[in-house]
């Protein structure tokens, strides 16, 4: 049923949308984090989206001609920033080099809350999509009463 | 074209039993007539159009997407000709030239958004001119599932009054 699509498209975007912003909060968090598990200073990421098509395995055998520009949105990947790293000169950092310099995460934290107000609105858009479909759903089960 | 200028010429074409195929055994008379048929295949229509427009506020943030739309009245518009009839499509050569066509063939086809990418990530979505059209829509909708309701409510009307 389209509604259904409709209410699983805008749900891809939902979770797509809140995993972008888990990745910004995470990138706002270690703005000054030197150490990681993987050595070096923490690095910042970037969701990578992408728009698959919404059947599943099932759908696809009956699937019209009509569905198939009908696109989710997923997150393939999560992406490093390939950036270096800021070297900031403070000799009594414990994380110092030889030469006094600090490796710290190359984090501008003007670019990431303009990202993550992208996020919002994108995610609140998609909440106002969802709720026009639940009143079109509504009005529809209204036929015939 | 307006919407209700469709409604009004798919109207016409519907009661003369030529728009679905399945449905030129359904007299104008009956029970369920070409209104009610015409009003299923605009809510039909408009879901469909609904998902388009979900998909396009979807991917609003995915590199490269193209936006979509589904054109129901353009399309109409094109295929009716100037005298405001619409042409007949010919499988042969010799067909006589008779004024009506299947409108099924010209309905729920994607069209590519028209507007021009404006954005660094090839996106051509534009949130503010979907949420519009959304909303248009979902106004449509809303309207054409009023009038089933109100079409229906006048049958049983006429079911139940006339003892």
């Amino acid at each position: 049923m389209d509604f259904l699509t409709a209410l699983k498209i805008s749900s891809s975007a939902l979770s797509a949308e809140r995993l972008r912003m888990d990745v910004i909060s995470s990138n706002l968090a270690n703005v000054n984090t030197t150490r990681t598990p993987g050595g070096g200073p923490y690095r910042r990421q970037e969701v990578v989206f992408a728009s698959e098509p919404v059947t599943n395995s099932f759908d696809e055998l009956l699937a019209s001609e009509q569905e198939k520009y009908l696109k989710r949105v997923e997150v393939v990947d999560i992406a490093v920033d390939r950036r270096p790293p800021k070297l900031v000169y403070d000799p009594r950092h414990p994380d110092a080099n030889a030469q006094g310099y600090v490796g710290m995460p190359d984090i501008n934290v003007i670019e990431e809350m303009v990202n993550m107000l992208s996020a919002t609105r994108s995610y609140e858009a998609n909440v106002a999509v969802i709720n026009a479909t639940k009143s079109m759903v509504n009005k529809t089960l209204e036929i015939g009463r | 074209m307006s919407w209700y200028a469709v409604c009004m010429i798919i109207g016409r074409y519907v009661s003369k039993g030529k728009l679905f195929k399945e449905d030129i055994s359904v007299a104008p008379e009956s029970l369920f007539n070409s209104t009610t048929i015409m009003l299923e295949r605009l809510l039909d229509f408009q879901a469909e159009r609904h998902t388009v427009l979900s998909t396009n506020v979807a991917n609003v943030d995915t590199p490269g997407y193209k936006g979509q739309d589904l054109r129901f009245s353009d399309e109409l518009k094109r295929a009716i000709d100037t005298r405001g009839t619409l042409p007949l499509k010919k499988t042969h050569e010799e067909h006589l030239p008779v004024a009506l066509t299947e409108l099924e063939e010209i309905e729920h086809r994607s069209v590519p958004g028209t507007d021009a990418v404006h954005r660094l990530d090839g996106n051509t979505v534009d949130l503010d001119k979907e949420m519009t059209k959304l909303s248009e829509n979902s106004l449509y909708y809303n309207v054409t599932a009023q009038l089933v309701s109100k079409k229906l409510k006048g049958l049983r009307t006429a079911i139940s009054e006339v003892r």
